[in-house]
């Protein structure tokens, strides 16, 4: 339903790109937010803007968000503290925000989460659930913290008795038809009436379960699940897909007591991103179809890390127990997702199972050996070779892998490069407009950074095919997939090839060594625009699996030329030092958010130079 | 723990303590805290030792009882990795201390205060082994818990819970000097009847006289506090019962004492008289193990099978209270787990009646015993100094000729309400250590009788939404009870930042837990104090010189439970 164009519709407000300043007519963000902490429970700041104009809007259920208005009681205002910034008061401590920051997002600047429902940092704001409500000193009755504009001197207490005691209220309200489903449903354990029931509530309940409302369980949305009574009609789902996606799925229908969410006619999601709509509801209506039932998120530990699906580099949280990753979640980076990801990427965590995978290095007459053996045997004829010796980098190895890689081509004298079908080409093309890009590679940046294109793959095919090249060195299996190579591959008398996945053409290579993936090691990504971003290991890899820049590090000291380093966070520092746009760069500056290298979206080391 | 009748006060931040050691050590000492009402001071490391020596020896301190040292991990939370923290009590002041001082990652070394407090040694030995933190000095900084094929640091936060490393071999030679060629080396234990609960000493023999030994302990180490830092307090209450297991229901009487301090809460009235009932009863059936197992080690059997008759009535008692016998988990945080059967006080009684018989049975028959006296009396003393520098507790202590009961220096659970007396023995020797655990039993008995008809009305568990489970016909029929249910349940409950020492009077004696909490549903740290370590440290030194016969005699009357000691 989200597709299809009904004659005579208005048009749209036009799908807004997630990484620009948000909805359309709204104010872009105040400061720069901190990022909310794992394992769910209401996302931590930020502005979605709200203040001021209402976005366009088709004669929808959904209430426009009311302008914010300064306090009603508008004696002269006093001259600011500090010019340029609003001073005041949140529970006794002093804050200082940006003209035009609400109440609640200085309140979550200063560490503090007012309850809430339907604010969300990168969505409109609607101010429907009324539970944010704080009590402000000059004002006569409670207000809502979201859609408050922070004045100078103004005086906030976010937990007074006046201000619990609405907290608590409202929690009952939107639990009086809410169905006791907590042993069945998934959002436990990261729900927002669970954790602000405890925080806010600890009431009685005054309602018997036959009086509650009844409504539609179990609704098939395709890849999300609705069950309408466990809705609190916060509306950030009709918000999400007005304002993020622009395919207006759902809507409200029904009223007053029955109000339900609904598709028309139930007709299921069928965009690139419906996993945000299960992460958007803060109940148990919508969730995800692919993870219902598979496992209780407090079991779940989390590791920061960053999607490998394109070269978007969307932040992400790896969900994992006993060394298997059962999810994946979008992790906020105001800079390049916001909170979002796609369901592209949200699938990738199903390649890291353990079926499938190469777990033991390999000769192609021998069968599985020790790892160190095989390293062995590669080392021994790259010595042989020496510079009659090519490398092929993959887009999809880390920072790490790839200095490392570099480090030991340039060793030998041989030739390297990376560019299997022209990754670099969709960089930065925006494939469906809001977070999917065409590349789909992690770290096609990170291999123009490093200068890896320097051969030229006609080069050293043309090396193989002329038997300059006695030994070729593959950080993954993207050129034995080329048809055009084969004829080449077969003339070089030794390949071996770094792969994370049992596929056929592993077939071609004489050594195959068994390469951990992204989850179970520690790098860096850098993304399209060259912001380098920290992965971190959430699992172990299978069997002898190894980080890449780990083998080729044995290679290096088998060949007497070691790497000088034991950690990926001492290559990454090798790296920093040998590239002036990386100086100064360390896992501690990286930080949970990345940095942006200089000469956003112009490479200083362009394909060539 | 402190109660309305204490000494003056001496906690705050300028206590004497506090005091003495900024004169002393000005910018050295860097930090004072009192949290709860606990006295912490954090000194320089350099000053770990000025600082530990003026504690103990300065006449307004007289910090003299070692209780307790242990590392803590914080890996990247604080700008230094660790912390080596000391807990001490003056017995002549009333008062504890913790004294801390901190450790980089990159140089965790402290110098040691095996000079200051003689118990130091094994702590700093577990430190070592838990944590790597290295102890300059210290005369023997081997592993002690771990076996020797080990490898790194159980307590390091880094260390994954679940590795371990396989033992192919034993330790055959335990001792550091070479023996006399004359003499016979022989292993005591681990698997022998009187070593109760898996212990070893190897010993050098010189005829019957033991010239040399050494002890190795470990056997029994299952890492408590490596699992307490994955567990919320809830599920932390079974590991508290298979701690000392002869007595389990004081272990989680005193984890739920001390969880409630870092929590600033309380059990109702009934259930705090219900822990001092069920508390009283097990220190009766702890101190029947040790003088039952002690005697039959000696050959006297029939006391021990009296002793054993009664502790099963005992076990129906606990049985018809919370349905189990031996590790009874029945404590909850708050109070317990339900109410007492509606014939408790009958049941009591009666256990009351029987209890008393059987001990003076117990006392007829070996009391006055020829035999008896003449291998109890004048074997294996500890003066009192020596006791209270190892860190002995307990009857031990007492035994020593040193009053210290927490249940009168600093009642808990309503202690102040009872009239009891607290038995101390002159010389410290098993006999003095027998006499004080039989006369402890008829005092407990006395303060049952009390609790009894003091018995008031009302819940056994705190009506706080946070910390106790909402009735069962509420979480089936209302989303707010359930919800609630779900999170205690999954969650826990979360404490405050900030961190306790709790104490109360176990069978053994001080039985501590020394928690750290960072907010979050697990502890950061559970450090247990448990009183049979300190007191199994003084063993070797006890029985050198004196004949095998005698070390039995004396190993029995200790009482070390392996569960407590070993944790």
């Amino acid at each position: 339903m989200s597709d299809e164009k009904k004659a005579g519709e208005a048009p749209k407000a036009a799908p807004a790109d997630p990484t620009k300043a948000t909805p359309p007519g709204a104010q872009p963000p105040a400061k720069a937010a901190e990022i909310p902490p794992a394992g769910g429970g209401p996302p931590v700041q930020q502005p979605a803007g709200a203040p001021g104009s209402a976005p366009k809007s088709q004669g929808g259920a959904v209430p426009e968000p009311p302008a914010a208005k300064p306090p009603a009681a508008a004696p002269p205002a006093p001259a600011p503290a500090k010019p340029g910034v609003v001073t005041a008061t949140i529970d006794g401590k002093t804050v200082e925000v940006a003209p035009g920051t609400t109440v609640i997002q200085a309140a979550l600047q200063m560490g503090k989460e007012i309850p809430h429902f339907c604010w969300h940092p990168d969505l409109p704001v609607d101010g429907n659930c009324r539970m944010c409500l704080v009590e402000i000193e000059k004002m006569g009755k409670l207000q809502i913290a979201c859609n408050t504009q922070l004045t100078e001197g103004m005086v906030v207490h976010t937990e007074s008795e006046k201000a619990a005691q609405a907290h608590r209220t409202t929690l009952e309200f939107l639990l009086v038809n809410h169905p006791i489903d907590c042993p069945v449903c998934d959002q436990a354990g990261e729900c927002y009436l669970q954790d602000q029931y405890m925080e806010h509530g600890l009431h009685d309940s005054k309602i018997e379960p036959e009086e509650k409302v009844r409504k539609r369980k179990v609704v098939d949305l395709g890849p999300i699940m609705l069950d309408a009574e466990r809705c609190v009609l916060c509306s950030r789902c009709i918000r999400f897909e007005r304002f993020v996606t622009g395919t207006d799925s759902f809507e409200f229908k029904n009223r007053g007591d029955h109000t339900q969410i609904a598709t028309f006619e139930d007709r299921p999601i069928t965009h690139n991103y419906a996993g945000n709509l299960a992460d958007v509801c803060p109940v148990g209506a919508l969730l995800s179809h692919d993870f219902r039932f598979k496992m209780r998120v407090w079991f779940l530990e989390s590791a920061d890390s960053v999607c490998p699906g394109c070269s978007t580099g969307c932040n992400v949280f790896v969900d994992h127990r006993d060394g298997e990753v059962h999810r994946l979640r979008p992790r906020r980076n105001v800079e390049v997702n916001k909170s979002w990801m796609c369901d592209v990427g949200r699938k990738e965590y199903k390649e890291i199972a353990i079926d499938r995978r190469v777990g033991a290095a390999r000769k192609r007459d021998g069968g599985a050996v020790p790892l160190s053996q095989a390293l062995d045997e590669v080392a021994t004829r790259l010595a042989a070779a020496r510079a009659a010796t090519a490398f092929v980098a993959s887009p999809q190895s880390t920072n790490e892998d790839l200095y490392a890689f570099r480090a030991l081509a340039d060793s030998l004298g041989g030739m390297i490069d990376f560019r299997v079908g022209s990754p670099e080409r969709n960089l930065r093309t925006l494939e469906d407009g809001i977070l999917l890009r065409a590349d789909r590679n992690p770290n096609t940046q990170g291999c123009l950074d490093l200068g890896l294109g320097r051969s030229g793959l006609d080069a050293i095919l043309a090396g193989c095919s002329s038997g300059k090249v006695q030994a070729l060195i593959l950080q993954g299996p993207e050129l034995l997939r080329l048809p055009e190579a084969a004829a080449a591959l077969s003339s070089v008398p030794f390949i071996a090839v770094m792969a994370t996945h049992e596929v056929p053409e592993l077939e071609r290579a004489q050594v195959v060594l068994p390469a951990a993936m992204w989850a179970e090691v520690e790098g860096t990504f850098t993304n399209y625009q060259r912001r380098v971003q920290r992965i971190r290991r959430a699992v172990p890899a299978p069997g002898d699996a190894a980080p890449r820049w780990e083998m080729a590090a044995g290679l290096l000291e088998r060949l007497h030329a070691p790497l000088g380093a034991a950690s990926a966070r001492e290559v990454f520092a090798l790296l920093a030092q040998s590239l002036k746009d990386h100086a100064g760069l360390n896992y501690k500056a990286l930080g949970a958010t990345g940095r942006a290298l200089p000469g956003n979206g112009a490479s200083a080391a362009a394909p060539g130079a | 723990m402190a109660s309305a009748t204490e000494a003056p006060p001496v906690a705050g931040l300028d206590s004497p303590a506090a005091r003495l050691l900024r004169e002393q050590l000005g910018d050295r000492v860097k930090g004072v805290d009192d949290f709860r009402g606990d006295l912490a001071i954090t000194v320089a490391r350099e000053a770990w030792v000025e600082a530990a020596t003026l504690l103990r020896n300065h006449p307004d301190l007289d910090f003299k009882l070692f209780l307790d040292l242990c590392g803590v991990d914080y890996l990247e939370e604080r700008e230094d990795r660790y912390e080596t923290v000391l807990h001490a009590y003056s017995v002549s002041k009333k008062h504890h201390v913790r004294l801390k001082t901190t450790l980089p990652e990159r140089d965790p070394r402290l110098d040691t205060l095996t000079a200051v407090y003689k118990g130091a040694n094994w702590f700093e030995r577990e430190a070592w082994d838990l944590y790597g933190i290295k102890f300059d000095g210290h005369p023997n900084l081997t592993r002690i818990l771990t076996h020797d094929a080990f490898v790194g640091h159980p307590m390091r936060k880094d260390y994954p819970v679940g590795k371990r490393h396989v033992l192919k071999s034993a330790k055959e030679w335990l001792l550091t000097r070479t023996p006399d060629p004359e003499h016979t080396v022989v292993n005591i234990g681990p698997s022998h009847p009187a070593m109760h609960g898996t212990f070893r000493v190897q010993a050098v023999l010189d005829g019957e006289t033991i010239a040399d030994c050494e002890a190795e302990i470990g056997y029994m180490h299952r890492n408590f506090e490596k699992m307490a830092e994955v567990r919320t307090y809830w599920q932390i209450i079974p590991y508290t019962d298979r701690l000392n297991y002869c007595s389990s229901f004081m272990n989680g009487h005193g984890w739920t004492l001390a969880v409630e301090k870092l929590l600033g809460i309380s059990s109702p009235p009934r259930a705090h008289a219900v822990m001092v009932i069920l508390s009283e009863f097990s220190r009766i059936m702890d101190h029947f193990v040790c003088i039952g197992t002690n005697i039959v080690d000696l050959g006297a059997i029939t006391p021990f099978f009296y002793l054993f008759r009664v502790r099963e009535e005992i076990y129906e008692l606990l049985e018809a209270c919370c349905g189990a016998r031996l590790t009874v988990s029945y404590v909850r945080i708050g109070g317990l787990a339900n109410d007492v059967p509606a014939d408790f006080t009958d049941r009591c009684r009666a256990l009351i009646k029987s209890v008393a018989k059987y001990t003076d049975e117990c006392d007829r028959l070996l009391t006055r015993n020829a035999i008896f006296a003449n291998r109890f009396k004048d074997v294996g003393a500890l003066s009192a100094d020596d006791a209270l520098s190892y860190g002995w507790v307990g009857p031990c202590l007492r035994g020593s000729g040193v009053a210290y009961d927490i249940r009168k220096d600093h009642p808990y659970s309503g202690y102040e309400q009872y009239d009891f007396d607290v038995p101390v023995g002159t010389v410290g020797d098993c006999y003095d250590r027998y006499l004080v655990r039989l006369e402890e039993i008829r005092q407990s008995l006395r303060i049952i009788e009390q609790a009894l008809a003091k018995l008031p009305d009302g819940p056994v568990i705190v009506d706080d939404k946070r910390v106790a489970l909402p009735p069962k016909e509420e979480v089936y029929s209302n989303i707010e009870a359930l919800m609630n249910h779900f999170k205690l349940v999954y969650e826990g409950i979360l404490a405050p930042p900030g961190e306790v020492y709790g104490y109360t009077e176990a069978a053994n004696g001080e039985l501590g837990y020394y928690i750290v909490s960072d907010g979050k549903k697990y502890p950061w740290r559970v450090k247990v104090r448990p009183p049979c370590f300190n007191i199994y440290q003084a063993f070797p030194q006890m029985i050198k010189g004196g004949s095998l016969a005698d070390a039995v005699a004396i190993i029995g009357g200790l009482n070390i439970i392996a569960g407590e000691l070993d944790r």
